[in-house]
């Protein structure tokens, strides 16, 4: 009887998942707002590692000794580092730029930061009146977020203007929004690489009234008129909610778009625009830029 | 004689509490409380010394409201039992849509059973209130907004989401195509917007029916109003205040 109970404890312990949370740096903000989402949000137990101040060995060592069934990893040094030791493991991730271009496996499951183009491209039309046309700058890095926008664009019977380009230099801003009633400035890391060039889309934006749609709140500064950019708390949220699904063996997107999002809106550049704005009956606005 | 006069009034001026303006709500899923107390400042300071205050505990907010010269927005259920034990009376109402009531409704694509994973912009709370009786399949993942609830559900983020039933019609006019396989799986209670509600003494004070009918009219009114997500406030009919529990 005794050898039968301690049978059933053993195969409950080996069955029991056993989670690990990484964190790139809790120090940085956006990833401890993720994290402390996800342990409000998360009703299970999981142990959790702070790698910021780690050696490359020690982060080794521990992954091995550890060997966690399940590893939820925030920011990039942490998922390259699970990838490289245990990359046989299920592993959920979030708060990575451009994650499609790190090394990756089927089984991995995470939230990218970038927010489903439809997303955006509604929020924008729920606030201003007469914006179709939308321009954007891009490389090769961008093309399939691109890509997307034109496909959500279509759906809406808005239009996206591209132009891409090989390195800063040929950008022609002048020429885009002579096109476009206004420009949503991406994440492309040639666009945003030079701090002039950028100074210059702003200003060549603003002197032909066009409004920019930008993706994080930094770029109020220049002068975006907008910025569209994801909610780190609710990323937590929606690890904790996919890791509880993946427990409860229910069927979940793999790579999911992020579902929160967090709009700032800068009053004063739209009305020196003269920017029409709808009497939106939904709240879009989670902040207006002072 | 004057001196002692205008030294009493600077000492009254000097020592006086000014009145609060205590806000507690689970319905409205606000993060930038800071935003709004500076706006909110801002716009009591027009109307003498009144100062916006708010609360993310119940309990605490409960107990403050006893001893204290208080003015409360709140939401109509709360009010509903607090009603029973405090001396407060409901003057005003949110409206939205030209309408004080609204039914928050079950959204979903077509043809799917009520299981998974539903967005919601009210606290986890909130929601599971809001669900109790519908399913106990289904996960609560808290979003910021109804917008970004609904778009989830659209984009394929999320199974179903928890919305008013404005918020769809309202989103249906700006994407048709998100919507178009979306569909009303339930339609939850019909609730009352939030309240704000007096002292008695207070009850037929002017200035406070200023500070909360004139709202709409000044920009950090309409900020205030944008992020409690309601277009103003107007009083209560007696016929409302009496469901309400306000008079007996």
């Amino acid at each position: 009887m005794r050898f039968i109970l301690i049978f059933i404890l053993f195969i409950v312990y080996v069955q029991a998942k056993t989670i690990l949370v990484i964190n790139s740096n809790s120090e940085i903000s956006k990833y401890k707002e993720t994290e402390l989402a996800f342990r409000n949000s998360f009703k299970g137990e999981f142990s959790f590692l702070d790698i910021s101040k780690m050696s490359k060995d020690e982060i080794k060592k521990y992954l091995y000794d550890e060997y966690p069934n399940i590893v939820y990893t925030i920011g990039t040094r942490a998922y390259k580092y699970v990838y490289k030791y245990i990359p046989e493991k299920k592993v959920f991730f979030s708060s990575i730029v451009n994650w499609k271009r790190l090394p990756k496996k089927k089984h991995f499951s995470g939230v990218l930061v970038e927010l489903h183009s439809g997303m955006q491209l509604t929020m924008i039309n729920s606030l201003c009146l007469n914006i179709k046309t939308f321009g954007i700058v891009y490389s090769h890095y961008s093309k399939d977020v691109v890509s997307a926008f034109i496909n959500s664009a279509k759906n809406m019977n808005f239009n996206i203007v591209g132009q891409e380009i090989k390195s800063i230099k040929d950008i022609n801003i002048d020429k885009l929004l002579n096109k476009s009633d206004s420009l949503i400035l991406i994440a492309d890391p040639i666009v945003i690489s030079d701090k002039n060039t950028l100074k210059n889309i702003f200003k060549t934006a603003k002197k032909l009234k066009k409004p920019i749609f930008a993706y994080d709140k930094i770029f109020l500064k220049y002068g975006a008129m907008l910025s569209i950019s994801v909610d780190n708390p609710t990323i937590g949220r929606q690890i904790a909610t996919m890791i509880k699904s993946y427990l409860d063996k229910k069927y979940q997107k793999n790579i999911q778009y992020p579902v929160g999002s967090h709009v700032v809106f800068n009053k004063k550049v739209a009305e020196e625009l003269k920017i029409e704005l709808s009497n939106n009956k939904i709240n879009i606005i989670d902040e207006f830029s002072e | 004689m004057k001196i002692i006069f205008l030294s009493i009034l600077l000492l009254t001026t000097l020592f006086a509490q000014s009145v609060k303006v205590c806000f507690y709500t689970i319905e409205n899923n606000i993060k930038n409380f800071k935003s709004l107390k500076f706006k909110f400042d801002k716009y009591l300071s027009k109307y003498g010394d009144y100062e916006f205050q708010a609360f993310s505990d119940k309990s605490t907010f409960e107990k403050y409201i006893n001893n204290n010269n208080v003015i409360l927005i709140l939401s109509s259920t709360h009010y509903k039992n607090i009603i029973k034990t405090k001396k407060f009376k409901a003057k005003f109402i949110a409206l939205k849509n030209n309408k004080i009531k609204d039914i928050e409704v079950i959204i979903g694509k077509k043809n799917r059973e009520l299981d998974g994973v539903i967005t919601s912009a009210h606290s986890e709370k909130y929601t599971k209130n809001l669900l109790k009786g519908i399913d106990k399949k289904l996960s609560i993942l808290v979003v910021p907004k109804e917008i970004d609830a609904l778009m989830s559900v659209g984009f394929g983020m999320s199974d179903f989401a928890v919305v008013s039933k404005g918020s769809f019609i309202n989103i249906q006019e700006i994407n048709g195509f998100l919507t178009k396989d979306l569909r009303i799986y339930n339609e939850l209670n019909s609730t009352y917007r939030i309240v704000i509600a007096l002292a008695i003494q207070d009850f037929k004070n002017k200035n406070i029916s200023n500070i909360f009918e004139d709202m709409q009219n000044s920009e950090n009114g309409q900020y205030i109003l944008y992020t409690l997500g309601i277009d103003r406030f107007i009083q209560l009919k007696v016929e409302d205040l009496r469901y309400l529990g306000g008079i007996k």
